[in-house]
């Protein structure tokens, strides 16, 4: 708890303002980021802060032609963390330009078109990264590793290379997948990193399990039956091979945590996390696996208003039934 | 707004994370680095061990393979001690026809030796097919041949050994020719040749001036004084003299239609001058004119123009040459065809046997000044030089480079086999790649050839 002797407005019943929410999740992606740059190098650390620069810029430059100007006091930290979630999901040859048409897209129209920070319905880093997949897929395909990944090379930022074709990741030793030692997107390779962002955020209380959980569980009981119908064969390894490097614990961590866009209450959570992995698996062999993994997410997010109205109803409904039959 | 404690709270935080991130993915990287080293190199194995059986393949990171973007990866194999094997090339080559031949070269560590060869997987849709028995004929003529490697012909067969090549019927003597006329800059190049035991054995290529106060063009270019892009004109004429030296035939020199050479190192000039020079040379060989009978063909020229020779005309230098330009006087060495079109240049030999009545070629005088028409002059066959280092009048299904084969001079080449007839294109395309290896290779170790 805080030690500052300052007074509270008295509407206000908990510490976590939107500031504290959005530095506590910046600080969870920190791990991510460091992962991005030890294995890609100096083209991911100037992704990333070009992702973040342009999202804050963008961001600002809306707020000023729009005259939504926000007080002096506040200072919109969602930029940042819209930037750096948005830099963690692109592949690590992405160039300066497919970036900054993600960043345009999620932070002009799906972040300040619904009126800005926390009032966006659906996540603008999910949907940024989602336009530029539908819209420049041969764009999204700069994955250089082993011998061809060169932690100084920088040209890919400015010239698009030849697309690189992922290899199957069941060669890959499990210590592998779960240090990230294998080529991803910038942020979603290491799981430990991704749990330690996860714990963090659901230690500070920035971070609702309801979703996230329900989406794994659902992938993990969902999964050998879908693959059995695409298939005709299932592995155990190949069900955690999927889990770890498909970006599923990202998603499930950064995106369905998220407390904007995702449902409040439990019960509609848990629907929209099963919702989100039942889209997933369903859409996964007709679509590229990152349309499979996003585009169910922002269905959720548009999704959520509508839960939690009628989560909300019903449960008033309880309430008042029980109220009558005390009476 | 955050709290000063909030805010030093969350960099407190920040920085515990990035410590704990740090900690995890360099710590896994190192514990998985092992396992993702291992997975590699059961990958070159599998893809390699075929061409080139190996203990441990390390890729080869050079700037060199810039300049080959049909090379997709070079490897050195090592055996259990660490002593490297050989190379490993694994590159997509065109063939004539713009079929994409997707190929692994292994060549011998220390004498470049062709190793193995293996089709690699290629989902090109338009893919060369080559069947496993005719890659087994073709490796078979390839393996333990030295690169670069070319085709051999029946007639090298018969007097084309490459190292031992000459042109036919020359006789021993110094050979001279100069140009009848000079070039914008008022010199007149001349080739002179030496020819002993039917070997060309000293060429030398210079230009006098028509000024004789001005010096000859090699001593002004190594002065300054003549100027071309490249190296000076002097060491360009030293290096092409001693490139026919070595390939004994101005025709395998493989000039180009702009009158350029790629296959001699060095040189950027406009070789034309000294092919057609060199020619003439060879030809007068031949024929027995040597240089004495030359000067005498010159100074019969001069009569017949002025009815006085060079020396009486005090056309002769300090070095014996004859310094003077027929230029106002076109008709007597161009080649007209009946349309009256400038089509070649006739040698002092055929002017003379002209002037004495010796020769049986009838030529007819141009109505215009054959001096304007210089640059709209065509070539006939005869003066043609191998352009491009294609033989010219070849077969053109198969024809067989004899001058220059994918960019390399023949006299480069190592190795020659004999095509695989019912599989010719296919042979010719591991060919071009192994040439394309040496190519790389060449770059690569820096090789002074």
């Amino acid at each position: 708890m805080s030690t500052d002797r300052r007074q509270l407005a008295p509407f206000i019943h908990t510490e976590k303002s939107a500031p504290y929410i959005y530095l506590t999740f910046l600080a969870s992606l920190v791990p991510c980021l460091v992962c991005g740059i030890f294995y890609y190098g100096i083209r991911a650390a100037v992704l990333i802060f070009f992702c973040m620069g342009m999202f804050v810029l963008s961001d600002t430059l809306c707020i000023r032609v729009t005259h939504r100007r926000a007080s002096g006091n506040y200072f919109d930290v969602s930029s940042f963390v819209e930037g750096l979630l948005l830099a963690m999901m692109l592949p690590p040859d992405t160039t300066l330009l497919t970036a900054l048409v993600a960043v345009l897209f999620a932070s002009v129209i799906t972040k300040q078109m619904f009126g800005g920070a926390g009032s966006n319905i659906i996540n603008p880093a999910c949907a940024g990264r989602l336009c530029v997949e539908l819209i420049m897929p041969s764009a999204m395909q700069g994955f250089s590793y082993g011998e061809d990944n060169s932690k100084f090379a920088l040209a890919s930022l400015i010239f698009q290379g030849e697309p690189v074709e992922l290899p199957n990741y069941t060669q890959f030793s499990f210590l592998e997948l779960i240090t990230g030692n294998y080529p991803s997107f910038i942020g979603t390779a290491c799981l430990i990193c991704i749990l330690i962002g996860g714990v963090f955020l659901t230690l500070k209380g920035t971070m609702r399990l309801y979703s996230p959980i329900s989406y794994i569980v659902t992938l993990f009981v969902l999964y050998p039956i879908a693959t059995l119908v695409e298939t005709k064969a299932f592995t155990f390894d190949g069900l955690i091979v999927y889990i770890i490097s498909s970006g599923a614990v990202f998603v499930a961590v950064f995106l369905l945590g998220d407390l904007t866009t995702m449902p409040s209450r439990f019960s509609s959570g848990v629907f929209a996390g099963v919702v989100c992995a039942v889209l997933t698996l369903v859409t996964k062999p007709f679509v590229s696996p990152v349309v499979s993994l996003l585009a169910p997410v922002l269905a959720v997010n548009f999704l959520s208003f509508v839960l939690d109205f009628f989560t909300k109803t019903l449960s008033r409904r309880k309430v008042r039934s029980r109220e009558v039959d005390v009476s | 707004m955050m709290t000063h404690s909030q805010l030093k709270q969350f960099i407190t935080e920040a920085i515990l994370l990035l410590i704990i991130g740090a900690a995890v993915v360099i710590g896994g990287y190192f514990l998985s680095n092992d396992n993702a080293n291992k997975r590699v190199q059961n990958d070159y194995h599998t893809r390699f061990s075929s061409v080139l059986d190996a203990s441990v393949y390390e890729k080869v990171k050079s700037k060199a393979l810039n300049d080959f973007p049909e090379i997709r990866g070079v490897y050195i194999g090592y055996n259990e001690a660490g002593i490297p094997e050989g190379y490993v090339i694994d590159l997509t080559v065109s063939s004539a026809s713009g079929q994409k031949l997707a190929v692994i070269v292994s060549l011998d560590y220390e004498s470049t030796r062709v190793k193995g060869l293996a089709l690699a997987p290629n989902n090109d849709p338009n893919a060369m097919q080559i069947s496993d028995s005719d890659m087994a004929l073709i490796s078979e003529k390839l393996i333990g041949k030295q690169i670069p490697v070319a085709f051999v012909t029946e007639e090298e067969f018969e007097d084309d050994d490459t190292e031992n090549y000459t042109i036919k019927g020359m006789k021993d003597g110094v050979y001279y020719a100069q140009r009848l006329f000079d070039d914008r800059n008022r010199y007149i190049d001349y080739v002179e040749m030496e020819v002993v035991n039917g070997v060309i054995t000293r060429v030398n290529w210079d230009a006098f001036s028509t000024d004789k106060t001005n010096q000859d063009r090699g001593e002004a270019s190594l002065k300054g004084a003549y100027e071309i892009s490249g190296l000076d004109w002097a060491t360009q004429s030293y290096n092409l003299c001693h490139a026919l030296l070595e390939c004994q035939d101005p025709d395998r020199l493989a000039m180009k239609s702009d009158g350029t050479t790629d296959i001699v190192d060095g040189v950027t000039c406009d070789i034309r001058p000294f092919v057609e020079l060199a020619k003439e040379c060879i030809s007068n060989s031949q024929n027995g004119y040597d240089k004495t009978q030359y000067m005498k063909g010159l100074d019969a020229m001069l009569i017949n123009l002025y009815e006085k020779n060079a020396e009486e005309l005090e056309y002769v230098n300090a070095d014996g040459h004859v310094v003077f330009s027929f230029e106002k006087t076109p008709e007597i060495y161009t080649i007209y065809n009946d349309d009256e079109v400038a089509i070649g240049y006739k040698s002092v030999r055929e002017i003379e046997a002209d002037i004495n009545g010796t020769s049986h070629i009838v030529y007819i005088t141009p109505a215009t000044t054959p001096a304007d028409q210089q640059d709209e002059i065509q070539k006939p066959a005869d003066y043609d030089s191998s352009e491009d280092g294609l033989t010219p009048g070849g077969d053109s299904e198969n024809q067989i480079i004899t001058d220059s084969l994918d960019d390399l001079p023949m006299s480069e080449m190592a190795s020659f086999i004999e095509p695989t007839p019912e599989a010719y294109e296919q042979t010719r395309t591991v060919i071009k790649a192994c040439n394309t290896c040496y190519k790389f290779l060449k770059e690569y170790l820096n090789w002074k050839v």
